[in-house]
């Protein structure tokens, strides 16, 4: 279980939006965190941390494929988001770095405000928002899961693969 | 029996249900400097091993090439000498956007399928190819193991009608789908179907554009394609191209689309952007020429023009476009992605308008956020650039 800051963000989120293409040949993932939402809220990056639970509208990572702004908000400490629903190829890249991608359906849940407490209990799949009940559950396909668990694509690769390691 | 089912079906060995969640094996595995940036480190950092077959692997430096920087040389220099340490053969280095190059190899049959490290691979899906777009690490894997998890989406056919009148184009298509048709087209495979038979740019045009239709991706029934008894088609759109008018897309959503009319002479535009993989193709700049050739009249706007690959800007010079253009003022850049991404070249200035071909307009997008975006066929771009205005 722990505690975190509700940080929210709009509809159409775009991956543009998350870290611009001026940023994305780096040489570290730390220009990619430093750089987070500079164009979309420059003063979101402060409230980015590991108690962060970023909560977005529909289609949250919309557009370019980039994954650096999937690599950019696990080097915040990013470890959850929520959204009403997600670009496809965003959500991919969230569960193939071990990010959990969670979807809400705003018709179960009222939707907690910019700055609210939730508790975020990760083994249950859930997430109860300070003064709203009930808690918000998800589910996520077994794969998704085995590969969050594993912490990640190629993690699990390593986990799963016989072959022989040659170079 | 559906096209996408029919794909799916060949490498599994039954249909998927809808939902479902499973590894499927891939025929071609795309990538350019950008994702094989990514790709190359995790090789390198967590040492993954090798590329199961590399004769599957097609990387097309297009998105910063040449280099802008020290630091871009240096990626591409790691990118260079992991692709020739893997033994990938097909490389291309400058010739081209890789999604253009991948269609104009012919390497790519009906009904294979497709994975990368791009959101627009979905473009081949114009050879009635299912082609998917990842991120870096779906693509490392599918390097390792020539297999990508997936989840088989619902499925959306776009029933095509008619022809297009005289001065419309695939854009404008695209555009008028991207908006009315939000729910019919998020998170499916978008299947299109035409009564008539559609040029291959076309083809290449609306599939390019489902990720903007925030689609997984479109694929487009070859002709003579035998539907088999039950289609399964989750949802519908029908379009009657004979009523089909110019459209545009205003700043910064792509779905904030306006029928050219309605919008004309409302904005001034300082550049014009006829490239990319969505409006880069010979059909486009000889348009651009033509219309150009018979107003008669000189540029009111900066023109920057970007073929799609050496084989489309080889052609528009052996057509006569390229040396008309220049003569008018035009800027030519190397076949590449160009300003699309707003990395290298074709930075926008403060206040500024682009009118583009490109297939987004999003706040920021050719490198400044306070400059805007609109999206546009290559003949309305061509009479931008002519009277200064939208």
């Amino acid at each position: 279980m722990r505690i975190m800051n509700v940080v929210r963000i709009g509809d159409n989120v775009n991956t543009d939006d998350i870290i611009s293409g001026r940023y994305l040949r780096a040489a570290s993932t730390d220009t990619w965190r430093d750089h987070l939402f500079e164009d979309y809220d420059p003063s979101l990056l402060a409230r980015l941390g590991r108690d962060a639970l970023l909560v977005a509208g529909s289609n949250f990572g919309c557009g370019s494929s980039r994954e650096q702004a999937v690599l950019g908000l696990k080097a915040a400490g990013i470890g959850v988001v929520l959204a009403a629903s997600y670009g496809s190829i965003f959500q991919r890249n969230c569960v193939n770095n071990g990010v959990l991608a969670a979807t809400y359906t705003a018709l179960k849940v009222a939707l907690p405000a910019d700055g609210a407490a939730a508790i975020l209990d990760l083994h249950a799949c859930q997430v109860r928002f300070k003064g709203s009940a009930p808690p918000l559950v998800w589910e996520a396909p077994a794969l998704h899961r085995e590969i969050c668990l594993a912490g990640g694509l190629l993690a699990y690769f390593m986990a799963t693969s016989n072959q022989p390691r040659t170079s | 029996m559906n096209i996408v089912d029919k794909i799916l079906e060949a490498k599994l060995g039954r249909v998927p249900s809808v939902g479902e969640t499973f590894f499927l094996p891939v025929d071609h595995i795309l990538a350019h400097d950008g994702s094989m940036m990514l790709v190359e480190r995790m090789f390198r950092e967590q040492q993954l091993g090798d590329i199961l077959e590399p004769s599957k692997v097609f990387v097309a430096f297009d998105h910063i090439f040449p280099a802008n920087s020290a630091l871009t040389a240096n990626l591409h220099k790691l990118v260079r000498d992991f692709l020739k340490r893997q033994n990938v053969q097909r490389v291309s280095e400058g010739r081209g956007i890789s999604h253009q190059l991948l269609w104009e190899s012919k390497s790519v049959s009906p009904l294979q399928i497709v994975v990368g490290g791009d959101s627009h691979t979905p473009s081949i899906g114009a050879v009635g190819a299912l082609g998917i777009g990842l991120g870096a690490t779906d693509i490392a894997y599918a390097l390792l193991t020539s297999t990508v998890w997936f989840t088989r989406p619902e499925l959306c056919l776009v029933k095509i009608s008619g022809r297009p009148p005289e001065g419309t184009e695939a854009k404008d298509l695209a555009l008028k789908l991207l908006g009315q048709s939000a729910q019919a087209t998020t998170n499916r495979i978008l299947v299109f179907r035409s009564g008539e038979s559609l040029p291959p740019e076309w083809r290449f045009v609306l599939c390019n554009m489902a990720p903007e239709m925030d689609a997984v991706s479109a694929v487009f029934e070859p002709d003579g394609w035998q539907r088999l008894e039950r289609d399964n088609f989750d949802d519908e759109i029908e379009v009657d191209l004979g009523a089909l008018i110019p459209q545009v897309a205003m700043p910064h959503q792509v779905r904030n689309v306006e029928a050219r009319a309605d919008v004309r002479g409302a904005r001034a535009v300082d550049v014009v952007f006829v490239g990319t993989c969505t409006g880069g193709r010979l059909s486009d700049i000889a348009t651009l020429a033509d219309v150009l050739r018979a107003s008669g009249k000189g540029l009111a706007t900066r023109l920057v023009v970007c073929p799609a690959s050496t084989m489309v800007y080889q052609h528009a010079i052996e057509a006569g476009h390229i040396s008309y253009l220049l003569e008018m003022g035009a800027t030519i850049l190397p076949p590449s992605c160009g300003p699309c991404l707003g990395q290298s070249v074709g930075i926008l200035g403060d206040g500024e308008v682009c009118v583009s071909t490109a297939n987004r307009n999003f706040r920021g997008r050719m490198g400044n956020a306070k400059a805007e975006i609109i999206l546009a066929s290559s003949r309305v771009a061509a009479e931008c650039a002519l009277e200064g205005h939208l």
